[in-house]
């Protein structure tokens, strides 16, 4: 066996060790025993007793969701000694017979619900009856808080919902669901109230892009539909419709596609709508020969590889320029120009527009449009787009899109929250600016394919129903087949119907989208569904006084 | 024929008995070893069901579980009660090799698991996932004890520790690799307490250090959230709610118990106040609720564990040099990570993640600590006289016969 040498570590270490504990325990006691004077005490912090959620405005200080008290009936069923005395007795105040509490209390077996929400002005003679009665034990009128929506189904999907905690669901009550409803303030007593958040919407406006969706429903019956009204000069979204709705306060009996965001949220092809982007991107990049008139036969007919593509009119347009073509709707002449510019500046103009990414407007979704990267691109893929196939986009995309059009060639961000501001002080935490995401097109781009869009609303043009008499208004129409996936063709596929208008067209203040998807009916296009739809909207801003018409007598 | 030369230890036995001072050293070790587990249980359920809750889990799932490696660690008592141990100082090679192929697996397979951005743990398959830098501590113990049982006292300085010292800074590497700074230091400590107890000198160890500590402060500044530690350590009132909140808190945890603590079950940093208070805090939780007098109390246990865990490597030292190795290791081990982590309770040291043994939250290291405490269990009832050094190989009858001979045997 091996001698071990004779250390004396292990002394060492036991020694060390000892110390070491010793530390410790001189540590200890001067932090647990002599120290123990400075030690803080932990306690509760004080904080706020309750929260009250901040209600959500409309730019004209409409309410659009409010926390509200309100009081309902409930019996403690094993305190009852007589239940028809206690049904007839509340039976005036909860506007139910007495036999009918009866049979709503046999449903519970301790605490009963006997009617949710009672008129304000009866909760105190409801008391005073039951204290008459000696029935105040056995009967209780109970407070709860909830969340209400008086706009009911308008502005729905925007607006969101809360659930019975009331903390934020869905739409803006979930994304401002920090500011509206904050935790609890510490050091104070008493109430913490949530910031009030107005936004750009103007619900006399969503009411006329309400109605007319209600309408274009009425008559064409589609699958669905989407309307917004985005103010040109600062972005600021003013009413967001997406058909079907639901009513927020009746969350219970929706469906979910009426909870789905159309406007916002659903990608399509738009269709000859998009010609206004690409006709603008193909005036600004400058390598077409726009100057030169193209002849329309009701064809046109190119070479894509070793194939020849041939592009469809709905009729033959003669002796085009980039103005008539806008008018007219000219496939063969857009294909023809987008043919002659080069593809790669061609995505670039359209990504700074935004149909490549998304826009944060303060919702829980951002639905971002697609364009394929130019690498991936067929021979017939670049005049394809130019005619709004091969993409998908959303409404608040075209929308958002369409601010460039305006004279300045600026393309702003689109905004949905105008402010957000204490209830109590008044002061605002956040004020929404008028935001340059950049410069995308010259005026004189910009000026030619207005003068487009407002010849469409003449005589020949394709959107001669959205005419409004004394307002000068532009607006581009299109009637897009989707693509069908299951069968992986247009031909059996959908139809989307859509207008864009801006309005006036000189100096934009209002850019106006209508689409309906699948419509039914012998004549569909969007000439004839959406661009009707954009006049009486026109018409309705004029009544609002919203709008100036040109024969209007300013006094 | 002398059969006395079966029993090894014949005339030995008896030796440590006198030179002890008795034979209750063993059995006060385990009375130690099942306190401090039971209130390491007691106190981990106190400290971490309001965590449980918060996560959504139920209130007894982190002491559930910690129970489970108790359970495990019994079976694993009774195994190194009775196998042979001649079987342990074989296999040290291979628990050093095996803790190496675990560690390099940790970093370069995809079984390695990354948490709060170290890649400590192992998850393979259905087995609960494990820290191998836990059993590499043990695996470098095991080494050191089997490569110095015979005496190389007259090799060259570099046979005798040139292989221990290379091991010991590979496994240093992995670990650190894994950035897990504060066990790499831990494995260090402790590989440096085996190469002074076999036999490296002081000067030696001072050159060695020389070497080491300059690469080892630029490793602690490689992250900027150590270096935001170690300011924070010297500097706390420049930052008490940032990365010294922690400790901070934990020093008003500590204060509040007082000298008899607000109770068991209600201390209140517990519930939100003190991160990790579960893991590397809980030392501040049984503070504020048993007080100095709990705090004190679990002082003399380490304390205890530290005198007997010692006494068994002394007096194994000229009756087996590898279990006198191996006790000096374990107990070392076991302390080490004490005073670490008490040391970063108390604002001692700077904050590192190092669990309290028999305390903290965490299978692994629980598992290990047992199984060492089982091993010292076994080798303090050899050095007592409990039981033989190694097993006889007579069968039953021929040691009864050695007790009671025959009648007129040998005729």
């Amino acid at each position: 066996m091996a001698t071990s040498p004779k250390h004396t570590y292990i002394q060492f270490f036991t020694v060390l060790i000892a110390l070491i504990l010793g530390i410790f325990f001189i540590r200890l006691a001067i932090l647990m025993i002599f120290d123990q004077s400075k030690a803080k005490i932990y306690h509760d912090p004080e904080v706020a007793e309750n929260v009250v959620r901040g209600t959500v405005y409309d730019r004209n200080g409409r309410i659009l969701a409010i926390e509200r008290p309100y009081w309902g009936v409930y019996l403690h069923l094993n305190m009852i000694d007589d239940m028809n005395l206690v049904s007839e007795v509340i039976a005036p105040y909860v506007q139910m017979s007495p036999s009918e509490i009866q049979l709503k209390a046999e449903q519970y077996t301790t605490y009963a619900q006997i009617k949710k929400e009672i008129d304000d002005r009866q909760v105190e003679p409801l008391r005073t009856t039951l204290r008459e009665h000696g029935l105040q034990n056995q009967v209780n009128v109970e407070k709860r808080v909830g969340r209400t929506y008086p706009a009911q189904f308008h502005a729905s999907q925007t607006i969101g919902f809360t659930n019975r905690e009331m903390e934020g669901i869905e739409g803006i009550e979930l994304t401002q669901e920090s500011y509206l409803q904050p935790y609890p303030e510490i050091g104070k007593q008493g109430t913490t109230y949530g910031e009030d958040v107005t936004l750009t919407l103007d619900m006399d406006i969503q009411y006329a892009l309400d109605v007319q969706l209600q309408q274009i429903a009425d008559e064409f019956a589609p699958d669905y539909a989407m309307a917004m009204i985005l103010d040109a000069r600062n972005g600021d979204i003013l009413g967001i419709s997406s058909f079907p709705w639901y009513d927020i306060n009746a969350l219970g009996s929706s469906e979910a596609e009426e909870r789905r965001n159309n406007a916002v949220n659903h990608l399509y092809e738009p269709g000859s709508v998009f010609k206004l982007f690409s006709t603008a991107s193909i005036l600004q990049i400058g390598e077409a020969k726009t100057d030169e008139p193209f002849l329309c036969d009701g064809s046109y007919t190119f070479k894509a590889g070793s194939s020849n593509v041939t592009i469809n009119c709905s009729s033959a347009h003669g002796e085009v320029d980039v103005e008539t073509m806008l008018a007219k709707s000219c496939n063969g002449a857009i294909s023809h120009w987008a043919l002659q510019t080069d593809a790669e500046a061609f995505y670039a103009l359209l990504g700074q527009l935004g149909f490549t990414g998304s826009f944060d407007i303060s919702l829980p979704s951002k639905a971002k449009a697609f364009i394929a990267d130019p690498s991936q691109w067929s021979g017939r893929t670049l005049p394809t787009i130019a005619f709004g196939q091969e993409l998908l986009v959303s409404a608040l995309h075209l929308c958002a899109a369409a601010t460039a059009l305006s004279p300045s060639g600026e393309l702003l961000a689109p905004h949905l929250i105008l402010s957000r501001s204490s209830p109590v002080t008044g002061e605002k935490s956040y004020q929404r600016e008028r935001t340059i995401l950049s410069q995308v097109f010259d005026p004189t781009v910009t000026e030619r394919v207005r003068e487009g869009m407002h010849r469409a609303t003449l005589s020949g043009g394709t959107g001669t129903q959205a005419q409004v008499e004394g307002v000068n208004l532009g607006v581009k129409t299109g009637t897009a087949q989707l693509f069908n996936e299951e069968t992986g063709s247009y031909e059996d596929g959908t139809i989307l119907v859509s207008t864009l208008a801006m309005v006036p067209i000189d100096s934009p203040e209002y850019i106006i989208y209508v689409g309906a998807g699948n419509p039914k009916g012998a004549s569909l296009y969007g000439s004839n569904v959406a661009a009707p739809a954009v006049a009486a909207i026109v018409r309705t801003l004029v009544s609002q006084g919203k709008l100036i018409t040109t024969d209007t007598t300013i006094l | 024929m002398d059969i006395r030369r079966d029993f090894d230890d014949w005339q030995q036995t008896e030796a440590p008995l006198e030179e002890g001072g008795g034979t209750l050293s063993a059995f006060t070790f385990l009375c130690i070893v099942i306190l401090t587990t039971s209130l390491g249980l007691i106190m981990l359920y106190s400290a971490s069901y309001n965590e449980a809750l918060i996560h959504g889990l139920p209130h007894h799932y982190f002491f559930t579980r910690q129970l489970m490696f108790v359970v495990l660690a019994l079976f694993g008592w009774l195994v190194i009660r009775y196998i042979p141990l001649r079987w342990v100082e074989k296999i040290s090679y291979l628990v050093l090799t095996l803790s190496i192929l675990l560690l390099l697996l940790t970093l370069f397979s995809p079984f390695g698991q990354e948490r709060l951005g170290s890649k400590r743990w192992l998850q393979i398959g259905p087995l609960p996932s494990f820290q191998p830098s836990e059993f590499a501590k043990v695996g470098i113990i095991l080494f050191f004890a089997a490569y110095h049982k015979e005496d190389r006292s007259t090799q060259s300085i570099i046979k005798q520790h040139g292989l221990p010292i290379a091991f010991s800074l590979l496994i240093t590497l992995l670990i650190f690799l894994q950035r897990d700074y504060s066990s790499a230091v831990l494995f260090l400590g402790i590989s440096f307490a085996m190469l002074l107890a076999s036999g490296f000198r002081i000067v030696h160890m001072v050159i060695l250090l020389a070497f080491l500590i300059p690469p080892a402060i630029v490793a602690m500044f490689s992250q900027s959230y150590r270096i935001k530690r170690i300011v924070s350590f010297l500097f706390p009132a420049l930052d008490p709610s940032g990365m010294n909140y922690q400790v901070s808190t934990g020093l008003k945890a500590i204060s509040s118990g007082g000298l008899f603590g607000v109770g068991l079950g209600n201390g209140t940093f517990k519930l939100g106040l003190l991160p990790e208070v579960q893991s590397d805090f809980i030392f501040a939780s049984v503070c504020e609720e048993l007080g100095f007098v709990g705090g004190a109390f679990i002082l003399a246990l380490f304390l205890m564990f530290a005198i007997l865990g010692y006494h068994a490597s002394r007096r194994m030292q000229d009756r087996d040099r590898f279990l006198s190795l191996t006790a000096f290791g374990l107990t070392s081990m076991v302390l080490f990570q004490a005073i670490l982590n008490l040391g970063v309770v108390t604002a001692l040291l700077p904050p590192t993640g190092i669990p309290l043994p028999f305390f903290s939250q965490g299978g692994t290291n629980l598992l290990v600590v047992l199984l060492s405490c089982a091993m010292l269990y076994r080798i303090l009832l050899i050095s007592s006289g409990k039981i033989p050094l190694n097993k006889s190989s007579l069968g039953k009858e021929e040691r009864t016969e050695i007790h009671f001979p025959a009648q007129g045997g040998d005729q």
